[in-house]
């Protein structure tokens, strides 16, 4: 790929500098919330799909498609929600 | 300053940042575990099937060695922002792996890898100051225009 513009960059990601800057900002706050309240998260949905947009879940399900379905059902665009998988043992990870 | 955050639960240290793939036409947000013990940054398929990838679409492919063995990845062009927030959006112009879709993988988060997190000064202070980083240098710089009233 040779030289690429601000603009051309900017419109790979979706939006002005402003809108990414301020999107970026929510999406990190709803990683906040779903990671501080992954406590709760377990009881209320111990081994589902959650989805998190706007500070709130938006969306459950049993399967990650199912829970896509739902969030874009209820207009929600995947590429901004928060998503995971609510397991009451974390997976040890070696990356 | 970039602003990282260390997982509740898991203590896993995370950046959140704007990922698009040019030739795809697809971009959304991701949060990305900062790992130092590769060589450069993949898209799980949780985020993959987020963002819209059309597997179909993808052709170049390469392997990687990891702890579980050879495993082989979809490569592609992608440009990634991270924010100071208010201030300034940090874009690279990098290649990203993209990991197939199967079930032992289905809920690993994507992964930041050395190839941007090396253009960083990264502070990481679980007891006290947090997941932080300063830009060393980035390919393109953005100002931020300051929304009214904020």
């Amino acid at each position: 790929m040779g030289q690429m513009t601000a603009d051309d960059a900017l419109r790979y990601l979706g939006g002005d500098a402003g809108a990414v800057d301020a999107e970026l900002r929510e999406f990190s706050d709803a990683a906040k919330v779903l990671s501080s309240d992954h406590p709760r998260m377990i009881d209320a949905y111990p081994l589902q799909w959650v989805g998190v947009y706007r500070g709130r879940v938006a969306a459950s399900a049993q399967t990650l498609s199912s829970l896509m379905n739902q969030l874009e059902n209820e207009g929600i665009p995947p590429e901004k929600a928060i998503v995971r998988f609510i397991d009451k043992n974390e997976r040890t990870l070696i990356l | 300053m970039l602003r990282g955050r260390f997982g509740d639960t898991t203590g896993r240290p995370y950046f959140e940042g704007r990922l698009g793939f040019p030739r795809l036409g697809v971009f959304g947000d991701i949060s990305f575990l900062m790992d130092t013990g590769a060589d450069c940054s993949v898209l799980m398929p949780m985020d993959a099937k987020r963002l819209g990838v059309d597997y179909g679409k993808l052709t170049a492919t390469a392997e990687a060695c990891g702890v579980g063995g050879i495993s082989k990845h979809f490569i592609e062009q992608a440009v990634v922002a991270f924010t100071d927030p208010g201030i300034c959006l940090h874009i690279y112009n990098v290649v990203f792996r993209i990991a197939s879709p199967s079930p032992d993988i289905d809920a690993t988060p994507s992964l930041l890898m050395r190839d941007i997190i090396d253009r960083w000064a990264v502070s990481y202070d679980k007891s006290d100051t947090g997941l932080t980083a300063s830009i060393i240098s980035s390919d393109i710089k953005i100002p931020v225009k300051k929304q009214g009233g904020k």
